[in-house]
């Protein structure tokens, strides 16, 4: 029962041929399953893998004579904001690993997240995306995603206007590239934008707004750096006049505050207020009221008399709300849902929100069921945005997590839509971020760098087995499997600490101290060596028993710094599994950059086929519309 | 000047190591509103040049503590959120700006906030459980407490506030250095007698958005103003508020 049940998460995720399912079946029913494997198993054997191999090979040729329709009837592209192609293999291992995947070999069996796929990894075509801008070698969220919704790369900060429009300065109407979106809702299809940042940052905005300024996201933005004179809309208010006044059907993120007055108060954070000016524009009032308008394009003001509020113009903040949305799709023609007045919580916060926030992958097929309605199809981005988020601030975790519900919400799409509709999942741009070292098949991706102590092929063994031969630095120091380039995880050459013990042992390792014998088995402490919580007798790596590398049993307190300075900082008591950890960077900065490699491309359904080899970013745009038929 | 520096550090914040599912505690509202100016001074005990002294103002609201450092012209704000947070904001006043730093943020960033410091300078919880009282007096022709005591390696010494709920006089002595934290004037808090110079409206960055905005030059100079510093007792923003 046990196996079959693991077998059938198995398939369900990978979507591995039947034939595999009933070789893998047949082998694991001979096998004793440690109870730390809880999940999917596969057979690493050379005949598991020559047959699992073969088999791929068979469906890639079929796939290849049996070309996808090229009419789509909707687009549904997916951003992970900052998801580089490290961020996906960091994220597909943590996923495996969080879901107890396994596999075997002869009699051993180990840990194997790393043959987990993420579930746009399962997609039939692939292709890299080359990312720079006119003005950058490596760009930021405002020109990358200006390539893939209008087919033209322009400058860094700069929204769907051309690279000849100065940082600042206002657009003419020949200057602003026209969005699939516009191009969309000319057509008479529907268009949303779902988003875990908020709906005016640059990934989204990209989509409807026009502006020289990612940053001019409300009004009070504008006038509060560039001056009074800007014939240029905030961002905000560009969301509601967008395609002449046929606002996006649906709009779900973050971003409340942009939308409200400085004189509102937040209704979930009963203490702030929004950040638009007094005098302005009510933004959510406004959207109640679509498609009658209470503001005039023409004047710009307000009209004489307003119209009432239009109950099929939903704004939600909450969940509850959201639900209600949610469970009555028919009952709404555009849903404007601001989740928090700032970005959304990251995924790994989201069940700590007071007022609930629905997931991404809610929030993606609630958008599917309010535009599917249309039946001349709709284009729908989504945005993964705080991917992008949790590295600058080089929090690994938070990123995988959000990489993660990312993937859940394609997964859901995917099984909502039918074959005529294409899916596009990639990323706007890299970060700085590295899977380093040689760790040992199953070793924790979060923690230290452990190497295989014995030839795996041996068999009959154990996790524990594997994790004996920690990897050290030059310095003798152990190091994490990731890390970043660069960022505020630095922890150089001023501010290391050496460790001491008011009672215990003290030995030198690499010409470092650290503590040794035995160390406290109830005290909490936060050793001084950058921003990287130590908590003593806590298990470092899952199959650990307890206890940080022997630490296990003892009464020493006092676990002290000195401020010695000495190289790097020695990980060895580091959680660096920890939510809050920031992995190690090589070079200080404030916040951890965007990085210039290649980002990767999945699709499946019409079109789809044309996502090979290495394309111009840009091309994601080309492609999508000569799907809708909608080139120009 | 660099001792200064070094004195000058967050004393809001203090390291923690877990999260705690909808953590909504009540934070107080009750104190009175004040406008105060502060003292800190600090020298070393070798001999040394190291030391010196500035002034910081303080305007304490219901929901909102602000401090202004005279000298340096740079100021943090702490307010209360409305949901059972605090949100620290880093007033930059020669960018206009200020860039904050909302709940989930300082998490992330290993800090967490005591309000009860925030408005006090002390807690009077850590008053009472660590130090000892030794008896009643004035201050400013008001009526103090003194407390006092060793906590670790350092010698306190506090004259507490009842009526205001704030410590007007802190000095803390180590082996190597002493320093001396003293309140110079004490206003209402409608009595304005500083101008706020936020109040002429700033522009309010998200802490999250700076990574984004590296091609920005004002957010370039900001990130430098800013001195995000990750060091031995944790990462996060420079404070200014004068740790006792």
């Amino acid at each position: 029962m046990k196996n079959t049940t693991i077998l059938h998460t198995f398939r369900e995720r990978s979507g591995v041929p039947g034939m595999l399912t009933a070789g893998v079946l047949a082998l694991s029913q001979t096998l004793f399953v440690p109870a730390m494997f809880a999940g999917p198993v596969t057979d690493e054997s050379k005949s598991a893998q020559i047959l699992t191999n073969k088999t791929k090979l068979n469906a890639i040729k079929t796939q290849s004579y049996q070309l996808p329709p090229t009419r789509a009837k909707n687009v549904i592209l997916f951003v992970g904001d900052g998801m580089g192609v490290s961020t996906i293999t960091a994220a597909r291992i943590f996923e495996g690993q969080k879901n107890g995947m396994y596999g075997t070999l002869g009699s051993g069996s180990y840990s194997a997240g790393e043959q987990n796929l993420l579930s746009f990894e399962q997609f039939p075509y692939a292709a890299l995306s080359r990312t720079y801008s006119v003005n950058q070698q490596v760009s930021d969220s405002a020109p990358t995603m200006t390539a893939m919704v209008t087919g033209v790369k322009n400058n860094d900060g700069a929204l769907s206007v051309t690279a000849d429009v100065i940082r600042g300065n206002d657009a003419t109407d020949a200057q602003k590239l026209t969005t699939i979106v516009e191009q969309a809702k000319a057509r008479g299809m529907s268009a949303g934008v779902v988003s875990t940042a908020r709906v005016t940052h640059a990934t989204p905005a990209a989509c409807y707004a026009h502006s020289s300024d990612r940053d001019w996201e409300a009004d009070t933005n504008i006038t509060g750096s560039y001056g009074t004179n800007r014939t240029t809309k905030d961002i905000a208010a560009q969301l509601l006049d967008s395609n002449g006044g046929k606002s996006l059907d649906v709009v779900l993120g973050g971003g409340r505050a942009y939308f409200m007055k400085n004189t509102q108060a937040d209704p979930e954070y009963t203490y702030l207020k929004g950040r638009r000016a007094a005098a302005g524009r009510d933004l959510v009032s406004e959207w109640t009221k679509l498609p009658n308008r209470a503001w005039n394009l023409s004047t710009g003001t307000y009209n004489s008399t307003i119209p009432a509020d239009n109950p099929r113009s939903a704004y939600v903040w909450n969940k509850a709300m959201f639900d209600a949305v949610k469970n009555n799709p028919a009952n709404y023609d555009r849903v404007l849902g601001l989740f928090e007045p700032s970005h959304v919580q990251y995924e790994t916060d989201r069940a700590n929100d007071a007022s609930g926030e629905p997931s991404l992958a809610d929030m993606t097929t609630t958008a599917i069921d309010l535009l599917s309605k249309n039946r001349n199809g709709y284009f729908l981005m989504v945005e993964g945005g705080r991917i992008d988020h949790a590295h600058h601030q080089g929090n690994a975790y938070r990123a995988l997590n959000d990489t993660l519900a990312l993937s859940d919400a394609v997964r859901a799409a995917a099984a909502k839509v039918g074959p005529d509709t294409l899916i596009v999942v990639t990323a706007d741009h890299s970060h700085v971020f590295t899977i380093a070292g040689y760790p040992v098949r199953g070793n924790p991706i979060l923690g230290l760098v452990t190497e295989p102590g014995f030839n795996i092929v041996s068999g009959g063994a154990s996790l524990n087995t594997f994790k004996t031969t920690q990897v050290t630095d030059r310095l003798g120091l152990p190091y994490s499997t990731l890390g970043y380039q660069n960022g505020p995880g630095y922890t150089g050459a001023t501010q290391q600490a050496l460790y001491s013990v008011t009672s215990g042992t003290l030995t030198t390792s690499g010409g470092t101290q650290v503590v040794s014998g035995s160390a406290s088995t109830t005290t909490t402490s936060n050793i001084a060596q950058g921003p990287k919580f130590v908590i003593v007798n806590q298990p470092l790596l899952p199959g650990d028993a307890g206890g940080v590398n022997g630490y296990t049993t003892g009464t020493t307190t006092g676990i002290t710094a000195s401020a010695t300075d000495k190289g790097r900082p020695s990980l060895t008591l580091a959680i660096t599994s920890d939510i809050n950890y920031l992995q190690e960077s090589a070079i200080p900065t404030s916040s951890e950059t965007h990085a210039g490699e290649d980002v990767a491309i999945f699709a499946k359904g019409p079109n789809a086929h044309l996502f090979r080899g290495s394309l111009e970013q840009s091309m994601i745009y080309w492609i999508m519309a000569d799907a809708l038929r909608l080139n120009p | 000047m660099k001792f200064i520096a070094r004195l000058i550090i967050a004393f809001c914040l203090v390291s923690f190591h877990s999260v705690k599912a909808k953590e909504a505690p009540k934070l107080s509202e009750s104190h009175t509103e004040l406008a105060c100016q502060f003292e800190t001074s600090s020298r070393a005990k070798d001999g040394t040049q190291r030391g010196g002294k500035y002034v910081w103002r303080m305007w304490r609201g219901k929901r909102e503590v602000e401090v202004y450092q005279v000298g340096s012209k740079d100021g943090e704000a702490w307010m209360l959120d409305g949901a059972g947070g605090v949100i620290l904001g880093r007033i930059l006043h020669p960018e206009r700006s200020e860039v904050r730093f909302d709940a989930m943020q300082l998490r992330i960033l290993g800090q967490k906030v005591d309000w009860s410091k925030c408005c006090s300078l002390v807690s009077l919880e850590f008053l009472e459980s660590a130090l000892t009282f030794r008896g009643e007096g004035s201050f400013l022709g008001r009526p103090v407490r003194e407390f006092n005591g060793q906590v670790g390696s350092e010698k306190w010494s506090v004259l507490w506030s009842d009526e205001d709920t704030l410590a007007v006089s802190i000095e803390v002595e180590n082996d190597k250095t002493m320093s001396k934290t003293v309140l110079q004037e004490r206003h209402e808090l409608n009595a304005k007698p500083w101008e706020r110079l936020r109040d002429r409206g700033y522009e309010s960055i998200d802490y999250t958005d700076l990574g984004d905005g590296d091609t920005n030059p004002k957010i370039r100079r900001i990130m430098t103003r800013l001195g995000i510093k990750c060091s031995h007792g944790g990462c996060g923003p420079v404070c200014l508020t004068p740790q006792p």
